[in-house]
């Protein structure tokens, strides 16, 4: 549908307006979905479709709104019945300029980490439908009244994977301007021009009057025309009825100020009417077309925002990254996602813009590692990521699965680099890090790095990407090997800005081979910063480096009233005046809960006790006495826990000490919550109090089934298996899993605990010990432990 | 018959939370407390987008505990004996929506102790939104005891009428998930009877 494609972006166009509302109005019972009079009362849908294409409106939207395979076994009767209201409706007006567009709604359904449907159910969803509109005649496809990014992600890819059709995205913000799931504008218009949607903006809500801040940010960010179709004003009560607060003739003076802010696409939501649309369509036919221009900010983004890469430096934390990282590839190679996720918060909370992931190592499945680790970041930081890695595979899946528009590291002026990764940018969204690189190597100047800067950006246009969606990276070598490579680099730098080019460095690279790498590192980056540098890859946790990164900010105006070095500066100074807080000794860190205190005193105690000893002789005491207290009643859960978290982290430090294989590695427990419950706090206490004694825990996570703990059984050989469940319903899951668990294997045992549970019931569904709270859970485990020579 | 209807955000500062039901969520003596539970309230308050949609209904009980709420007729003889001699009730539904969930998530993997103490004051939050709405909607009537799915025999799957009722996926983003648990976590709905 070529010529809507192209009307989009050279007229006006109106949308219809309130739909479900106005069934109502027409007898619709509450409680009876729209979508049914479809099929038992189509003409009064033909008529309703016939009012507003009286009334002025361009699009006919499909009366499917609520319609997916998950309400309705028969969801393509409705969508068929649907169409044809729709094509009835247009016939009656041939003449007419007038576009079936085929509606699509939010699934009812949260998507997965915090509901449980899976992104690619859900893109399968709308696919379902997307497929059977297509095949009975639509003319452009409309996802709207979506408040989550994750799912609109979904909507839009099921659409572009099915139809070869123009499609329009709106977005239900809130009164703060936000999707409820977080998302801003210009996060939304990051994700979905990178998507390459036809026409974005914002539906239902609220009244136009609401909506105008939210539109004039559509109009400073968009490059694609942008659609506003609010409802009239908020719904009031009055003896039964559902009103709206804003008349036909106030709806139109807003809407006409709406136009004005370069909105060239409008429609009307909830409680809009034909009378609605008729008097809108007045106020704005004579206002000019405002033809959508391109803008040049180049976007990542998050779930919840967009981060402009721009005149501030952008820091790009770089330690998820196994090269080089021993503790990291550990982790990769045994799964320990808890570790990777902790170095992002901790370099979150150091303050970078972007997350740089790479869990490229040959002995893992890099493909299935980096999904996961991108979705568990997801939950927990709302940084945008930088997707990294040399394997287009892994580039593609974990580009599908990503929520937002990430940052692509890389591509390369090589043609098989370039064919393979801009077609995934096409279709999944990104900005991308082009490395000055071709089949004939790294060139040696300058000007030759920008020229292969200059071919990508060439190529990238016949896939309709855009100079502002690459970001250069003219490449640092060490200045170890040639003493130029930095000045070339930089000068690099200074062309490419110049060009308007975004830039970025892998800035430590050029220390490498080099001893106290730090100094060097800081004074090149420094440099780059001053010749023009957009992005930093960098150790956040380098003091040095971010010493560089705020007093740049500070002397080059880039930081009012100097607010963030200040409050950089008064951070750093802090470790001098704790000083007493760090002389408190272990035991009694641990026993207060003082985390920072207690790796102070492991640091310091590692320097004249053996590894092992500081367990024996410091912590294990300072946990038992905790523990006491805690069952004498003296001191309470949210005590205990902090002492756990201090243990914990002494444990981390004196373990990276003790030889591999020396310590209580053998002496392990399998943990997870029963099939069917999802709550595990309590097991989760368990484990961290556990492992502060030195365990190893297999945690198996929640609701999870018999099967994968026989599995874990097998593997790893441990025979003490610690079950938790919370709800009443799911003790019958328990009571099966040791059923199942004592059959395999005889030389089980099994503790069990969680809200549900007591002694009896423990004992009834044959478990060897009940724990009333964690502190039992070590006790049974010592003693296990104490009568089992393992 | 739905009479009334109140879709409205509750400040931070408006939400109270009652120090026995607090207590209770930490496992401490009640008035108990410490710098990281201070920390822990702070951190969490900042990330509360309290939202609550409410429907003021008629009520019919019928014969043998069922109870007609002009949305749907409920089997329930605990709700029965709570919403006897009323004839209308506000069902309601408040979350303290996604950004705490996100909070608690984050939390689980850096600090055990403040992911216990977030998660249970989140919990407490949650009443402290419940007593606000029930102040706020109760005018100079006298309220039954607030009632939610689950309670007695009102089973869960009373939750997805509930829900859409209130518009809550739409109002506040309220999903259910197959086990009718809500999503975001820290969401509550109950129904209110109110004597003439």
């Amino acid at each position: 549908m070529k010529e809507l494609k192209t009307l989009l972006t050279k007229q006006k166009l109106y949308f219809d307006g309130g739909f479900g509302t106005l069934l109502q109005s027409l007898g619709l019972p509450a409680g009876v979905a729209p979508e049914e009079w479809n099929l038992t009362q189509p003409h009064k849908i033909i008529d309703l479709h016939r009012a507003y294409l009286e009334a002025g409106s361009n699009f006919i939207t499909t009366n499917t709104f609520g319609v997916n395979k998950l309400k309705y076994d028969n969801y393509e009767d409705y969508i068929i019945s649907a169409i044809q209201c729709a094509k009835v409706a247009k016939e009656a007006k041939p003449d007419s300029q007038s576009f079936i567009a085929f509606d699509i709604g939010p699934s009812g359904r949260m998507l997965k980490p915090y509901g449980d449907l899976d992104f690619e159910e859900a893109v399968e969803l709308f696919a379902a439908n997307i497929r059977v509109a297509v095949k009975h005649g639509i003319d452009c496809i409309l996802i709207e009244t979506m408040n989550d990014a994750y799912e609109t992600k979904a909507a839009v890819l099921a659409a572009k994977e099915n139809a070869k059709l123009p499609i329009i995205v709106t977005n239900a913000y809130d009164q703060k301007g936000k999707l409820m799931t977080g998302a801003n504008p210009k996060a939304m218009i990051a994700l979905l021009e990178g998507l390459g949607v036809d026409a974005i903006g914002l539906n239902c809500s609220f009244g136009p009057d609401l909506m105008l801040p939210i539109v004039k940010e559509f109009a400073e960010y968009s490059s694609l025309p942008i659609v506003v179709s609010p409802n009239a004003g908020l719904p009031i009560i009055e003896n039964g009825e559902t009103k709206y607060d804003i008349s036909a003739d106030e709806f139109a003076a807003y809407m006409k100020q709406i136009a004005n802010l370069g909105a060239t696409i409008l429609g009307g939501c909830c409680g809009t009417t034909p009378a609605y649309i008729r008097k809108m369509i007045e106020q704005t036919q004579d206002i000019k077309f405002m033809k959508p221009s391109p803008k040049n900010h180049t976007l990542v983004s998050s779930y919840t925002h967009a981060v402009e890469i721009d005149n501030q430096p952008i820091l790009i934390g770089e330690r998820i990254n196994p090269t080089g990282k021993p503790k990291m590839r550990e982790a990769l190679k045994t799964n320990n996602l808890d570790y990777i996720l902790q170095e992002g918060v901790k370099q979150a909370e150091k303050g970078v813009h972007i997350l740089d992931v790479n869990v490229g190592l040959p002995e893992i499945d890099e493909v299935e590692m980096m999904q996961e680790v991108i979705k568990k970041l997801q939950i927990v930081i709302d940084l945008p990521l930088q997707i990294d890695s040399s394997n287009p595979k892994v580039l593609e899946k974990s580009m599908r699965i990503y929520n937002g528009k990430p940052l692509i590291n890389s591509v390369n002026g090589n043609l098989e680099s370039m064919e393979a990764i801009f077609p995934l940018v096409k279709k999944y969204g990104g900005t991308v890090i082009a490395l000055t690189m071709d089949e004939a190597g790294i060139p040696e100047t300058a000007i030759e790095r920008v020229q292969i800067a200059d071919k990508i950006t060439k190529f990238a246009q016949k896939y309709d990407i855009d100079k502002k969606d690459i970001i250069v990276d003219p490449l640092c070598l060490t200045i170890s090997s040639d003493t130029k490579s930095a000045l070339t680099t930089l000068e690099a730098v200074k062309i490419l800005r110049q060009q308007g080019y975004k830039t970025i460095l892998g800035v430590s690279n050029i220390s490498f081979g080099l001893p106290a790498r730090e100094k060097i590192n800081t004074s090149f980056y420094n440099s780059a910063l001053e010749n023009g540098l957009n992005c930093a890859i960098m150790n956040p946790f380098s003091i040095p480096m971010l010493d560089v990164y705020y007093a740049f900010r500070a002397l080059h105006n880039l930081d009012t009233g100097c607010k963030d070095y200040i409050a950089f500066a008064s951070q750093i100074d802090i470790p001098a005046t704790t000083v007493s807080d760090e002389a408190i000794s272990l035991f009694d860190a641990i026993i207060k809960g003082l985390t920072d205190s207690a790796i102070s005193a492991t640091k310091e105690l590692l320097s004249i006790e053996q590894p092992l000893n500081i367990i024996n002789n410091h912590v294990v005491p300072a946990l038992n006495q905790v523990g006491q207290k805690f069952e004498e009643n003296t001191i309470y859960l949210p005590q205990l826990l902090m002492s756990a978290d201090a243990a914990t982290a002494s444990f981390e430090i004196i373990k990276n000490k003790i030889p591999l294989g020396s310590v209580e590695e053998n002496k392990a427990v399998i943990l997870a919550t029963v099939k069917g419950d999802i709550h595990d706090i309590g097991k989760n206490i368990v484990k961290v109090l556990l492992e502060s004694y030195g365990y190893k825990v297999h945690d198996l996570g929640k609701d999870v089934a018999p099967e994968k703990i026989v599995e874990c059984i097998k593997s790893t050989d441990c025979r003490l298996v610690g079950l938790s469940a919370l709800m009443t319903t799911t003790i019958p899951a328990m009571e099966e899993t040791i059923k199942i668990l004592r059959e395999k294997f005889p030389d089980i045992n099994i503790m069990v605990g969680g809200a549900v549970l007591n002694k009896n019931y423990a004992k009834m569904i044959n478990a060897d010990a009940y724990g009333p709270d964690a502190m039992a859970a070590v006790r049974f485990t010592k003693t296990y432990y104490s009568n089992t020579s393992v | 018959m739905i009479i009334k209807k109140i879709f409205d955000e509750i400040l931070t500062e408006n939400l109270v939370l009652n120090q026995v039901q607090t207590a209770a969520r930490l496992k401490t003596p009640k008035n108990f407390s410490n710098e990281l539970i201070v920390k822990c309230e702070k951190q969490l308050r900042q990330e509360i987008n309290c939202r609550y949609s409410a429907v003021l209904t008629r009520v019919d009980l019928g014969l043998e505990n069922q109870i007609d709420l002009g949305f749907e007729k409920i089997q329930s003889k605990s709700l029965y004996k709570n919403l006897l001699n009323v004839n209308q009730a506000y069902v309601f539904a408040v979350t303290l929506g996604h950004s705490v969930d996100r909070l608690i998530q984050r939390l689980k993997i850096t600090s055990l102790a403040e992911y216990f103490i977030t998660d249970g004051l989140a919990s407490a939050f949650t009443e402290a939104a419940c007593e606000y709405i029930v102040s706020e909607i109760k005018e100079d009537k006298t309220l039954r005891p607030r009632f939610s799915p689950g309670y007695g025999d009102l089973s869960l799957e009373v939750q997805a009428k509930i829900l859409e009722l209130v518009s809550a996926e739409k109002l506040l983003n309220i999903k259910l998930n197959q086990s009718f648990l809500m999503s975001p976590i820290k969401s509550v709905t109950a129904i209110v009877g109110m004597e003439e």
